[in-house]
């Protein structure tokens, strides 16, 4: 607590001091010392701005800081480049700086990421936005990412059961659900979309995959690719190129361009994309 | 520790793996039919999932549904991790290990994008946007140096908008392209070549003193096996009026385009492959590029130019 004492005071006097004169100019007024308040009062943020250049103390640089880009994203309108930029610079020093209230608790990352949305989405707001002379910068943000916390948890209890991630396993270890995705091979989704696209590519019925053929490689059709590309054993493209002595990134960009467009038109007419965009 | 280091490091922004993005990764890893290939898909939607919430949150709108890593399609035949910024183009969102010092971007990846972002995907709950490249020619890239993520927003914002005929062929259009019945009257409707299959119409505002002197880009498109052809027409802005008596009343001074008026065609490289200028005497009431072909992937800019006013559209076919 002392310590916190010694930044405020740091940051009237805007000059990095020995600690004896810090406590000694300790209640001067805000700014410039031994003038009043009220005279110095619109130099303050000037002067408070050239702090962060001078190293002073880390907290208030980065509250003045934070406070200065707030005002920035407020002077442009919602999807301006300056607002975009100012919220990356926001986001940027405020994830750098680990002044975030952090706990492990498995809805953590989720309630994060509702704080920044509920902070920027508000920041023009005159009562939920962000007030300067009630409190700094993060602690407006943990704030909110503590009552975003405490809804998660309130709602945890009440179905605490609905949680996939993360999970520990029965000797209490944390297991990285990457570590353990098994291929399921009997998974109906997987079977559904892999067989119908197979089915598709190897017999196809309209006789647009074979037909649709390379300019530079007459020999190679989107088929063709198509066949080696399907996975789980898919062929590198330095394989296929060997194969039909082709350039490898012709190839791999003709695929990208010609095979791809035919794939989305075809997940497209078979239905695969509903209920899939978040 | 060298300066050069310390900044580099200071650029990276730590960002948080949601519970919502791990269902979505795996949900998709689900549809793989082998282990490495559903990792190989977790980890490519985890990086495009926090790609999006990133920059959704700086009020950057992206689509997910347009995009190859959200059509189950591209993502089980391709090594996808693509984003579309709407009005921009499909940026990378790639996965990068913890202790990597390079990333891998698949060949089929090195074509129709804006540019790569690197994901690094440190625990199950947080990550690392290490930063972005706008291109790449190595299939191999670096992670040192990279351009910092926040300067994103403003690479996105020098880039010129791209509109992607692709995305008309599947009926959907930017909301300032118009069908053509909005904005064109009757007697130009009948100049259009409305055969063409697919056909949008654009009102551009000429800021000259003279409210009726604006004018209409249309664009007309049709598709054939390889390619797309496209033609593309100016029309003058009229407004037709309803007269007291009944009849509609055109005004014929506007129903022709100004004099001088300069409709250009120009390839990727910015040479102009066509240009049209409309007459003084006698006057047009359209002037017209002739049908183009172009193949997928090829982008061109229609440029329209009076004196010192100059507006470009860029498209992807």
């Amino acid at each position: 607590m002392h310590c916190e004492k010694k930044y405020e005071v740091e940051k009237c006097e805007n000059q990095a001091q020995s600690p004896w004169n810090i406590v000694k100019e300790f209640r001067k007024p805000i700014g410039l010392v031994g003038r009043s308040l009220a005279t110095c009062l619109p130099p303050v943020r000037e002067s408070v701005s050239k702090l962060k250049m001078d190293g002073g103390d880390p907290i208030q640089d980065l509250n003045q800081q934070l406070q200065g880009l707030i005002s920035k994203a407020c002077a442009h309108p919602l999807g301006s480049l300056e607002r975009q930029a100012a919220f990356a610079e926001m986001v940027r020093l405020v994830m750098r700086s680990g002044k975030l209230w952090r706990e492990s608790t498995a809805y953590y990352p989720d309630a994060l990421q509702e704080m920044w949305e509920y902070c920027f989405h508000h920041i023009d707001d005159p009562e939920k936005g962000y007030d300067s002379s009630v409190c700094t910068v993060t602690t407006w943000l943990d704030d909110r990412l503590k009552k975003n916390l405490r809804r998660y948890r309130d709602r945890k209890y009440r179905r605490q059961k609905r949680h996939l991630f993360p999970y520990q396993s029965d000797d209490g270890q944390f297991v990285d659900p990457v570590d353990i995705l098994v291929a399921p091979k009997d998974s109906h989704t997987a079977l559904r979309i892999w067989a119908h696209l197979m089915a598709w590519v190897q017999q196809d019925p309209e006789q647009v995959l074979r037909n649709r053929v390379c300019m530079r490689y007459p020999q190679i059709s989107a088929q063709t690719l198509l066949l080696r590309r399907l996975p789980p054993d898919e062929q590198a493209w330095d394989d296929i190129a060997a194969e039909f002595r082709a350039d490898k990134k012709y190839i791999a960009q003709w695929y990208s361009r010609y095979c791809n467009s035919l794939l989305r038109e075809w997940g497209r007419t078979q239905g695969y994309l509903d209920g899939e965009s978040d | 520790m060298t300066f050069s280091k310390t900044t580099a490091d200071d650029a990276r922004v730590p960002i948080w793996v949601t519970q919502a993005a791990k269902q979505t990764a795996q949900q998709f890893a689900s549809q793989q039919p082998d282990p490495q290939k559903a990792k190989q898909v977790y980890r490519n939607t985890l990086a495009v999932y926090i790609v999006n919430g990133y920059l959704n949150l700086l009020g950057i709108e992206t689509d997910l549904a347009a995009s190859d890593s959200w059509n189950p399609a591209v993502r089980l035949m391709n090594n996808v991790a693509d984003l579309f910024i709407v009005g921009r183009g499909h940026v990378d969102c790639r996965p990068v290990k913890p202790d990597a010092e390079t990333c891998w971007i698949p060949l089929e990846a090195h074509s129709d994008r804006i540019g790569y972002i690197m994901v690094r995907l440190d625990t199950d709950q947080e990550a690392t946007l290490l930063g972005f490249v706008a291109q790449v020619h190595l299939e191999h890239v670096p992670l040192q140096p990279l351009r910092p993520i926040s300067e994103l927003p403003h690479y996105l914002a020098q880039l010129e908008p791209v509109i992607n005929l692709r995305h008309w062929l599947e009926g959907l259009y930017q909301l300032d392209w118009h069908p053509p019945e909005k904005l064109l009257q009757p007697k130009q409707l009948a100049l259009s070549h409305s055969h063409s299959k697919i056909q949008r119409a654009k009102y551009i505002e000429l800021n000259l003193d003279s409210e009726h002197r604006d004018v209409i880009l249309l664009l007309s498109v049709t598709p054939h096996d390889e390619a797309l052809s496209v033609r593309v027409q100016l029309y003058p802005f009229t407004i037709a009026e309803n007269h007291p008596s009944g009849t509609r009343l055109i005004h014929s001074a506007v129903d022709c385009l100004m004099p001088n008026i300069k409709l250009s065609l120009k390839t990727e490289d910015g040479v102009i492959a066509k240009e049209v200028i409309a007459r003084t005497y006698p006057r047009d009431n359209c002037i017209q590029i002739p049908q183009f072909y172009g193949q997928l992937g090829e982008c061109f800019t229609i440029q329209i130019t009076l004196d010192d006013f100059q507006s470009s559209e860029n498209f992807r076919i």
